[in-house]
């Protein structure tokens, strides 16, 4: 006589000993992606190799590391100014003559001023600098040298001097070419760009 | 704390369990000048297996103070630049983890590593205490301007550290051209 063959369920229970303990859950992030001013800017030309500004494309941006790195320098301009984020501002002009006050950056260089006839702007301290404003000659073009060798020349067709408005936006790089309307003076081109020289307020030698 | 040589590696997860952040400090001091002196930047760059950035987004310095997914992190731009490493958020794409110094190229007299003594690398954890540390030697080529101070890479599910010191006389534009990284 034959038994039926009866065959048992394999165990699911592993042996105690054996039992894993459970994973932990894993850690959250330390941080989330923040959400970068620079996402929020509106559409504008890179510049890449040679570019140029002018009446019907006055506007180009640098990326990142082209906006940090190194010294842009602007040629044909004969006068800078300069607002700091600690709205510290000042000028520089090609002749040597400064007013305001010149921001120094940690490497003993000036933020914004002249190299011999160049435009300067330490690039290593671009997030100390809100904006800055070349003046140039009236009908002029400037040409601007970035430190991996793009030139952007910018020109305007308007009979006031041109000027060229650089902008920091979270440490982008943004360059405006225009023509200044008002050329009778120095400060009536700042002013019509929104500049104002602060004079220097010299504690030390200041009577009392 | 452990010092190691260049070439020197630790094995950072593997031996200190349950660790999975870390900062990386880079310091220097740099020689006074009464005129303009050597500005160092230090960077990491996030490479993928085949040693190449994964593309601009992935590298952290003082203007780009984060990587695209927030797993690095620059922290501090004082005297020793702190680089937070979340270890367990890196992406799986990321193999190594490059931290680089180099010399910023301004055209008034950008300087070198000539002056720059005292120069080294720690990995850390959160509260400060030391788990690795790289002294470099000084240098006295005066062409050399970018440094590769040490890498965090992965070795099988394990992170570890690799002393490095390794010079370059093309400066970043040297070092972004063996990364792939585009300026």
């Amino acid at each position: 006589m034959s038994h039926p063959v009866v065959r048992s369920a394999p165990s699911r229970t592993a042996p105690a000993t054996r039992v894993a303990p459970p994973a932990a859950p894993p850690r959250p992030p330390l941080r989330t992606p923040s959400r970068s001013n620079r996402s929020r800017l509106f559409p504008a030309p890179a510049v890449s190799g040679r570019a140029e500004l002018d009446a019907e494309s006055p506007v180009a941006r640098l990326d990142l590391l082209r906006s940090s790195i190194g010294t842009l320098l602007v040629e044909g301009a004969t006068e800078v100014v300069w607002e700091s984020t600690d709205l510290v501002s000042g000028t520089a002009a090609v002749s040597g003559e400064t007013t305001g006050t010149v921001v120094m950056t940690a490497g003993n260089r000036p933020l914004v001023g002249f190299h011999g006839d160049l435009a300067a702007v330490t690039l290593r301290h671009v997030r100390e600098l809100r904006r800055a404003l070349f003046v140039g000659g009236s009908g002029r073009s400037m040409g601007i040298r970035l430190a991996d060798g793009s030139v952007v020349t910018a020109s305007s067709d308007g009979a006031g001097p041109t000027v060229v408005l650089l902008l920091v936006i979270d440490g982008v790089i943004e360059l405006r070419v225009a023509s200044a309307s008002r050329g009778d003076s120095s400060s009536a081109v700042h002013a019509e760009f929104g500049f104002e020289v602060a004079e220097r307020f010299d504690f030390l030698s200041r009577d009392t | 704390m452990a010092s190691i040589v260049a070439g020197g590696n630790a094995a950072l997860t593997a031996e200190n369990p349950g660790l999975d952040e870390v900062v990386v400090g880079l310091g220097w001091d740099v020689i006074p000048s009464r005129g303009p002196q050597s500005e160092l930047t230090a960077m990491a760059l996030l490479l993928g297996a085949d040693g190449k950035a994964l593309s601009n987004e992935h590298l952290v310095y003082f203007n780009q103070i984060e990587s695209a997914d927030a797993s690095v992190a620059f922290l501090s731009d004082d005297d020793d630049d702190e680089i937070d490493v979340d270890l367990a958020h890196v992406p799986p794409a990321v193999d190594t983890i490059m931290f680089i110094v180099y010399v910023d190229p301004d055209v008034r007299g950008p300087g070198s590593f000539a002056s720059v003594r005292s120069a080294h690398i720690r990995v850390a954890r959160r509260d400060g205490s030391e788990l690795v540390r790289f002294d470099l030697s000084t240098i006295d080529d005066k062409a050399i301007n970018a440094l590769l101070f040490g890498e965090l890479y992965r070795h099988r599910d394990e992170w570890k550290f690799r002393a490095l010191g390794q010079g370059y006389r093309t400066g970043l534009t040297g070092v972004a051209k063996d990364f792939d990284v585009s300026i």
